[in-house]
């Protein structure tokens, strides 16, 4: 129980490392990228359920003390889009990274027009995110979100070989 | 049941900010996020500062490399001066134009005014090195030119030596016969006449007439030009021309040379012994004109050695 929420915080340490350098790259990088989604989507598809929305609260609560926009605006999209994930999840079996890929960028299409209707509802003053802006994100988290299935089932592939050849050692000893 | 509860909870933060709750919340938030956002932050400066330092040192090495060049070819180029120095002393040593042992010293200076409605008897010049002063004598490697009259400044007027006025002790190399040279009138340029040399001297045309260094300014030995023409006088002395050795329409720079001034009281000396009637009396005018050129304030009026 530990062990996932230790990986899940540190997990969101790398998020805002990563939004802190995008920024010092440039001041576009939170309209174009939003490792704190990925974060969320992955969450939701890798352990659907309560963990998933707890997940996504806690990942736009932090966008938003990162982002400076209206508290809790991230936080409900998150939250909403880690239930519309972990749904997904339990419907489909996505597997490989390409349509984990696009299952990513459609938590992200979903993410962009739950925000657009809550600033458009909620926040007046604030501008709706553009629609430029809104696909790139979509790309962006499609990428990371894919990238980061890729490397896991790497990695676990990688592990799953090296314990099967210690086994096949331990037998023939 | 959860996910009402959470979406709830965000739309009421949403809807009611700033509220105690939120802002408690959004505090603790941040102060956990806080340590990080620095962390990365210092993370990211150490290298950037890493990244311009690396990139500082590439730029020094390259300077370094480049004024390493700069440094051999300034070198080489000091190297390829010292010889032209060395050259230049060679080829003055062969013109004359060094200082010799019985000889003072001198400095260079340029001509930048000649008068030719005074017929080419004077010039300016300008000295950098040092500041003129009267009576000093100034010569080219070809020969000599005549003596500073006036100075202001770095600035010296030159009475030539081709200036009736003017008055040289001189004699002939070869015979070491002495004499005056003087300037004289005449209606092709510039011509000097070797006086005071008795008829029954050696002198032949073509003999080379050299300063005699016995009238207390000019140093012994300066050429001053070729005898050309030999005559029997009125008088006891032969009428020598002298073509000078300096074209004086050519002058560039010149040589301005130590005063050797002869001290006052042994010149009163002389002055006595010529109103006894003990000097030729071209040599008494000499003695007057030291005198007048020592007051400098007309020199062009001044009566010649």
């Amino acid at each position: 129980m530990l062990r996932p929420v230790l990986r899940f915080l540190l997990t969101l340490a790398a998020a805002v490392a990563l939004q802190v350098v995008g920024m010092r790259i440039t001041p576009g990088f939170v309209r174009w990228v939003d490792p704190f989604l990925a974060i969320t989507i992955y969450v939701s598809l890798a352990v659907p359920g309560p963990p998933a929305l707890v997940a996504g609260s806690a990942t736009g609560l932090a966008r938003d003390v990162l982002s400076g926009a209206a508290y809790g605006l991230h936080g409900f999209a998150n939250t909403a889009v880690a239930y519309v994930a972990a749904r997904l999840q339990m419907r489909l079996v996505v597997q490989d990274p390409l349509r984990s890929a696009l299952l990513f960028a459609l938590c992200a299409a979903v993410q962009q027009v739950i925000l657009a209707l809550l600033i458009f509802f909620t926040q007046p003053q604030m501008a709706v995110p553009r629609a430029a802006d809104a696909l790139a994100l979509t790309l962006t988290t499609a990428l990371l979100g894919g990238g980061a299935v890729a490397l896991v089932a790497r990695i676990r592939r990688w592990r799953e070989e090296t314990q099967a050849a210690r086994r096949k050692r331990l037998r023939l000893e | 049941m959860l996910l009402a509860v959470l979406l709830l909870g965000q739309l009421v933060l949403l809807t009611t900010r700033p509220s105690a709750e939120g802002s408690r919340l959004e505090a603790m938030i941040f102060g956990a996020l806080a340590p990080i956002v620095r962390a990365t932050d210092g993370g990211t400066d150490a290298l950037a500062g890493a990244f311009a330092r690396s990139h500082d040192l590439a730029r020094v090495r390259a300077e370094n490399v480049a004024l390493r060049a700069a440094l051999d070819a300034a070198n080489g180029e000091l190297v390829r001066l010292e010889g032209i120095d060395e050259e230049l002393r060679s080829l003055a040593r062969i013109a004359g134009a060094v200082r010799r042992e019985n000889e003072t010293a001198f400095s260079i200076a340029d001509v930048v005014y000649l008068d030719p409605r005074s017929r080419l008897r004077t010039l300016m010049l300008h000295t950098s090195a040092a500041t003129p002063s009267i009576n000093q004598p100034v010569r080219t490697p070809e020969g000599l030119i005549g003596r500073v009259v006036r100075t202001a400044g770095r600035y010296a007027k030159v009475q030539l030596i081709t200036d009736p006025a003017s008055s040289v002790s001189a004699m002939v190399e070869r015979s070491r016969r002495q004499g005056l040279v003087g300037g004289v009138e005449r209606a092709d340029g510039a011509a000097l006449m070797l006086d005071l040399v008795p008829n029954q001297a050696d002198v032949r045309i073509g003999d080379r007439v050299v300063t005699g260094g016995l009238d207390g300014i000019f140093p012994r030995g300066i050429p001053i030009g070729r005898v050309i023409a030999i005559a029997p006088g009125p008088d006891m002395f032969q009428r020598i021309e002298v073509t000078p050795y300096v074209d004086y329409g050519q002058l560039d720079q010149v040589y301005v040379l130590e005063a050797r001034s002869i001290p006052e009281r042994l010149r009163d000396d002389d002055a006595g012994y010529a109103e006894a009637g003990a000097l030729p009396a071209r040599s008494a005018d000499a003695a007057a004109v030291g005198d007048a050129d020592n007051d400098a304030s007309d020199p062009d009026a001044a009566p010649g050695p």
